[in-house]
């Protein structure tokens, strides 16, 4: 008798546990990674940024430091301001990095809310001779 | 029996646990925040810098300058600021040495008197060849001369006219001449088939 309810109750606990959180959850080191890899995708948008601002001044560079949420179940990043006490780099590249980051989704989404703190170093590389 | 019942209890206990376990961490994973932090380096291209225009140029017989050279007020003493584009004199005419022989001249506008001028602009051109030798040219290829204002190159009404007379030119009296003769095959390859080099020299203006 025992041993019947409780091959009723395992599946039931089981399936009450899913039920109870159905969404993706990363790890603080998996979070960090999946986002640097989103944020990745607009290096190419931030690097025409920067070029413009080359034009201006040549020795311009310098870090943008910006903390942001990524919503939970949504995945959408929101909320992004700037840490002025750690960013270095000229307004225009502060403006730049939060155009890139709005309407960024992280997929899949995750159960809970990211908080992250972010800085992107810019740097020159290789000089353009065209 | 007593240990039976036992069994049973612990086995109750035990189930317990193992129900609670997952659910409890599967719950925990589902509310909280997740505290992280990362960083995105981006790599610009500076644009290549834009050659500045040369300042100092050999053109047939002159080297022409494109910046005045600076003098104190009625002195013939070089402004310090004046020394890059001497040094700039120097490094064109030790790297052409076709040139033998350059005729420093100072010019004045014809502003004040025109003998204290002549004495100014002659000084002048001495402390350019001064300069000019302190910094390894050799003294013979060089002669100076003040011409005062007798070789206007504009009017002398005007300001704009008087700051283009007062001037340092430095005209190339003699120099050798490289001749060739080149001959272009089928193929549109030239080839220098006689080459002489000759001294030239120029007649002073009068």
């Amino acid at each position: 008798m025992q041993t019947t309810k409780l091959s009723l109750f395992i599946p039931l606990f089981a399936l009450l546990g899913s039920l109870g959180c159905s969404f993706y959850a990363r790890s603080p080191a998996e979070y960090s990674e999946e986002t640097t890899k989103l944020l990745e995708t607009k290096r190419d948008e931030l690097k025409s940024c920067y070029d413009e601002v080359l034009e201006k001044n040549s020795k311009a560079k310098g870090v943008v430091a910006v903390d942001f949420l990524v919503e939970a179940k949504t995945g959408v990043i929101k909320d992004a301001t700037i840490d002025q006490s750690k960013t270095t780099a000229p307004d225009s590249l502060q403006q730049c990095v939060l155009t890139v980051l709005d309407g960024l989704k992280l997929d899949p989404p995750d159960q809970r809310e990211g908080k992250a703190s972010f800085s992107y170093n810019f740097e020159t590389g290789e000089v353009q001779t065209d | 029996m007593k240990s039976g019942r036992n069994s049973v209890k612990r086995l109750r206990a035990t189930t317990a646990l193992l129900l609670a376990l997952p659910f409890t961490l599967s719950l925990a994973a589902c509310g909280g925040q997740i505290p992280f932090n990362g960083q995105i380096s981006v790599a610009g291209s500076a644009p290549a810098p834009k050659e500045e225009p040369s300042r100092v140029e050999v053109r047939d017989n002159k080297i022409e300058i494109h910046e005045k050279i600076q003098f104190d007020l009625a002195k013939a003493t070089i402004k310090p600021e004046s020394f890059s584009l001497l040094d700039e004199i120097v490094s064109v005419i030790k790297a052409n040495p076709h040139i033998k022989k350059i005729r420093i001249e100072g010019h004045a506008s014809a502003d004040g008197d025109p003998d204290f001028n002549k004495r100014l602009s002659a000084d002048r051109a001495k402390s350019v060849r001064q300069y000019l030798v302190d910094h390894g040219i050799d003294e013979d290829t060089l002669i100076s001369e003040g011409f005062g204002i007798e070789r206007p190159i504009a009017s002398n009404d005007t300001e704009e006219g008087r700051e283009k007379n007062r001037r340092v030119e430095f005209n190339i009296i003699e120099q050798d001449v490289t001749k060739k003769k080149v001959a272009v095959d089928e193929s549109g390859k030239e080839k220098v088939i006689e080459e002489s080099t000759d001294s030239a020299v120029s007649k002073p203006k009068k």
